[in-house]
């Protein structure tokens, strides 16, 4: 799993650059596809499916398992070549002295479990007070050191920055069971080693075991510490279970080697069985057991790695949540930008042949010759209110008798109309039919008014003038803000 | 059928920013200019592929009269005016003079609701009648909707005037409105056909849920965010010249704290840009004056490390680690050598560690030193700075969360000093959360804390915020 715990990682950082909404469609299109019911079964499922179109190149991911892989047997090669090592000078017996129990065990059982007092240490996380030894701890760790090797070979960045407690919990969680098991490698190759070696001692040569020490030590007592620690094989290796005779006739001093009869030779050699079994029971069993609930927790690490990155919390929202979309096409095709009406003419205005048209009801009548008189200075020849609540026939009449009012023609005509509402192609079509049944030749100005009663100008004019430009009239004007 | 529901009107009153609103789509085209909408565009709400509504935008009405006059010419009982609207529609469809018209009525023939918008700022008037009176003729349920574009208030007015031809008129502020809002007027589809209201159902369910997964997911960025720029460090590898020289080290330290700013920065748009996108506001353009995130409380260190080991660590191990094996050696003496193993390797193995751990450092690995002198710029330890950094994600988080798909001007973030935002929440939630960033300004980011962490942010982007954009 650590593999794809690297992979799915790394590829969801990248993936941080597809779109939100390709991404939510994606991955709940796998989603609603995917039998597995728990999260990581889930995301799994989901990662083969998205991988399917990577390339079969090893993955960073890989590169990492295997080099774990390699570091875990390095390690174990090791152990075992210190173990053998450290068992061919505590086993060695040359004939004169016994070989002494308490050096031996205290060798191969004593300080290995002094050992694994340090790696426990690394277990709980960072303890407060403990953090200075703890640190050491971890420093003394060969497994630390490969780690921040695969981490600076590989560039995983999973091992070095978190293998002291420090940074996210999920990854210090991984890094310290890592090193764990790292640790049980080198453990397990040591006491494979020294077991081998013990085993090859015991079957190719004579081996004689004794306890010796400048301390005053009563043999009932070593009995008893010797009972005690056969009990867990006792029941059922008895013949690994030295009796109370054969720890007092083994108690030596370097100074009596007189005393090695053959029969104290031969009594001597039935350590054995008790030396391996310590070796077994409590140097290798609790390395394997560590070595397995390290495994256990490590599995549960990586699990919490992978599921507890950001990212993949939020793939998982992506992969169950129901996919709400709001999708549409709004491209629109955008309208030629033309060119912009006229300004109001500027040849001086007089009341003659000018008409004033009131569209929609923009403004009252008076209103609307008051302004133009503010306006213009003028007054209009014909005042006249049309509108689209008017049919066309009824503007045409309209406007054919207009045109017959005013003498001799018309030369000039000024629509007021609403400039808050939009210019609608109705109103291009009424100024179409003003241009054909009243005003020939002469101009016509539109008047946009806001609300306020004043022309409107700056955007609100330009989208009148860009409007109208659309009618292609030479002569058609709209009304400049002061003009 | 799926409930579809065609978005009429005059133009420029706000057709396109209601449908921008309601399908939450920042791409649909609203301008000042009229006839920006020139055909009729779907939106469909989908539940995992389920359709549950559609909206559909329309160009305005331009010819309204000639349509009316159409119709009325040719209808003779009200039975008939539905027919006769779809009759339009098909005699016109390749008419350019109509091409509005059919566009807009297209969909209500085959079956939408009608929501007819107008702006409840500008004045009523009579021409909008004839609007009124064609949609009345397709005979299909329909409501009006009073938009508010500018300043003015003639909303009385148009109430008036909408009821006459709708049996539901609303004021909804299309650029405006919140989700509340949003979510409101949905359920008010509901009430124009009972048939409609279970897909409307679902659908305000599935929003509602979706709303509650985006303030979760913007939760974890913002806790993300707290997470990485409390334990963010800026480090270098100092050259032996370097090490000796004060002014050279002054330049990397300014120099890191600069690069550390950046990337507090960078990282704080990331959150925000994902945040948009949560959101759907991706194209969003940010206003903020520019402020001093870091103060001048960051973390400086000088030191020397060999694959992350300090020197003292290094001398620590390398001392014990000779003592182990020493004390192998004085077990296999029988205590004989009287612990002289473990002290001449203690000793062996400190000095071994302090001077060849130098050496090692030395050693250059694919160009890259093995170790050495290193100076080191953060994390920033100043008791304020989680607090301002979440003050600073809320208030964007409220901003986009209730900024709305039709407004196109850039949100403003401008924030004052004086804004007391952490006064605003519950005592506990505070005690919460300043547990949690005292455990990160310590380094302790486990799982559980993060967990609580993004609970706490969630709880704070939950609560409302005084501010506007």
């Amino acid at each position: 799993m650590l593999a794809e715990a690297v992979d799915i990682r790394r590829w969801l950082r990248d993936d941080r650059a597809t779109p939100y909404r390709q991404r939510l469609e994606r991955d709940r299109v796998i989603g609603r596809e995917l039998d597995a019911a728990d999260a990581l079964g889930k995301v799994l499922g989901w990662w083969q499916r998205v991988r399917n179109d990577q390339s079969r190149a090893p993955t960073l991911g890989a590169r990492v398992a295997a080099a774990r892989r390699l570091g875990s047997a390095a390690l174990a090669v090791l152990g075992f070549l210190i173990g053998a090592a450290v068992a061919g000078v505590a086993f060695a017996y040359d004939g004169r002295s016994p070989v002494n129990l308490f050096t031996l065990l205290g060798v191969l059982v004593g300080l290995p479990l002094v050992l694994l007092l340090f790696t426990l240490l690394l277990i709980p996380g960072r303890l407060p007070g403990l953090g200075a030894l703890q640190s050491v701890a971890a420093g003394m760790n060969l497994g630390r050191w490969i780690g921040a090797w695969m981490d600076r070979l590989l560039g995983a960045e999973l091992f070095a920055p978190q293998f002291l407690g420090a940074g996210s919990g999920a990854g210090s969680a991984f890094s310290r069971w890592q090193l764990v098991v790292f640790s049980q490698w080198l453990a397990l190759g040591f006491f494979t080693g020294a077991l081998t070696v013990a085993l090859l001692m015991v079957t190719f040569t004579d081996l004689a075991f004794g306890w010796g020490t400048t301390l005053h030590m009563d043999p009932a007592v070593v009995h008893a510490w010797v009972a005690a620690l056969s009990a867990p094989w006792a029941p059922w290796l008895p013949q690994a279970v030295p009796d109370a005779a054969l720890v007092e006739a083994s108690r030596i001093y370097r100074l009596e080697e007189a005393r090695m009869t053959l029969e104290r030779v031969e009594l001597l050699g039935r350590w054995w069985p008790f030396v391996l079994m310590t070796i077994l029971v409590y140097g290798a069993l609790p390395r394997l057991l560590l070595m397995m609930i390290g495994a256990w927790r490590l599995r549960r690490a990586t699990r919490d790695l992978l599921l507890d990155d950001p990212e993949v919390t939020a793939l998982r929202d992506r992969l169950d949540a129901p996919l709400v979309a709001q999708y549409g096409n709004p491209e629109e095709e955008q309208l030629e930008a033309e060119r912009e009406a006229l300004a109001g003419p500027r040849e001086p205005v007089t009341a003659e042949g000018l008409v004033l048209m009131i569209w929609n009801q923009a403004v009252p009548p008076d209103r609307a010759r008051a302004w133009l008189m503010q306006a213009m200075g003028v007054d209009a020849a014909v005042v006249l209110e049309l509108g689209i609540l008017q049919g066309e026939d009824e503007q045409r009449s309209l406007l054919s008798a207009a045109r017959r009012e005013v003498k001799p023609a018309v030369r000039r005509v000024i629509v007021v109309t609403k400039g808050w509402e939009p210019p609608l192609l109705e109103f291009m079509d009424f100024l179409a039919l003003v241009r054909e049944t009243l005003s020939g030749e002469g101009s016509i100005t539109v008047v946009p008014l806001a609300l306020s009663g004043d022309e409107v100008h700056g955007a609100e004019r330009d989208v009148w003038a860009r409007a109208l430009a659309r009618l292609r009239d030479p002569r058609l004007y709209v009304m400049e803000a002061g003009a | 059928m799926i409930p579809t529901f065609a978005v009429v009107g005059h133009p420029n009153k706000g057709k396109s920013s209601t449908v921008a609103t309601l399908a939450e789509d920042e791409r649909i085209g609203i301008s000042s200019a009229p006839g920006t909408t020139r055909a009729a565009h779907r939106y469909t709400l989908s539940i995992d592929d389920q359709p549950q509504y559609v909206l559909v935008d329309t160009p305005g009405f331009q010819r309204a009269r000639a349509v009316l006059d159409w119709l009325q010419s040719r209808a003779g009982s009200a039975q008939e005016r539905p027919a006769v609207v779809a009759s339009f529609v098909a005699e016109h469809r390749d008419d350019p003079r109509f091409h509005d018209e059919v566009a807009l009525l297209a969909p209500i023939v085959e079956g939408a609701g009608i929501l007819y918008v107008v702006d409840g700022t500008k004045p009523y008037g009579p021409e909008y009648e004839l609007e009124m009176q064609v949609l009345q003729w397709t005979g299909r349920p329909r409501m009006a909707l009073i938009n508010l574009i500018g300043g003015g208030d003639y909303v009385e007015e148009w109430r008036q005037g909408l009821g006459q031809y709708f049996s539901i008129v609303r004021v909804f502020d299309a650029v405006r409105a919140d989700f509340s809002k949003r979510l409101a007027l949905l359920k008010a589809f509901a009430e124009l056909d009972e048939a409609w209201r279970p897909a409307i159902d679902r659908a305000v369910a599935a929003l509602t849920a979706e709303r509650d997964r985006r303030r979760q997911r913007s939760a974890a960025e913002v806790a993300e965010l707290l997470v990485e720029s409390l334990t963010m460090v800026e480090r270098v590898s100092l050259s032996e010249s370097d090490a000796d020289a004060a002014e050279r080290r002054r330049e990397h330290s300014v120099r890191l704290l600069e690069r550390l700013r950046d990337r507090i920065r960078k990282r704080e748009r990331e959150t925000r840009d994902r945040v948009q996108s949560l959101y759907r506001h991706q194209r969003l353009q940010l206003e903020e004056a520019a402020t001093e995130l870091l103060g001048a409380d960051i973390f400086t260190q000088e030191g020397w490390e060999l694959f992350g080991l300090s020197r003292t660590q290094l001398l620590l191990s390398g001392a014990l680690s000779g003592a182990v094996a020493g004390g192998g050696v004085d077990a296999l003496l029988g205590g004989a050598s009287l612990f002289l193993g473990a002290g001449i390797g203690a000793l062996v193995g400190g000095a071994g560690a302090w001077f060849g751990g130098a050496e090692l450092a030395r050693v250059k690995l694919l160009g890259q030193p093995l170790g050495g002198p290193i100076l080191q710029v953060g994390p920033v330890k100043a008791p304020n700075f989680p607090w301002v950094m979440l003050g600073r994600g809320w208030v964007h988080h409220h901003l986009v969360a209730e900024r709305n798909h039709a407004r196109r001007e850039a949100m403003s973030l401008a924030m004052s000093e004086d804004e007391h935002l952490m006064d605003q929440l519950p005592d506990p939630l505070r005690r919460g959360l300043a547990t949690c960033f005292k455990a990160l300004l310590n380094d302790r980011a486990d799982a559980d804390l993060r967990r609580r962490l993004v609970a706490h942010v969630d709880e704070v982007l939950a609560l409302p915020l005084a501010v506007a954009d």
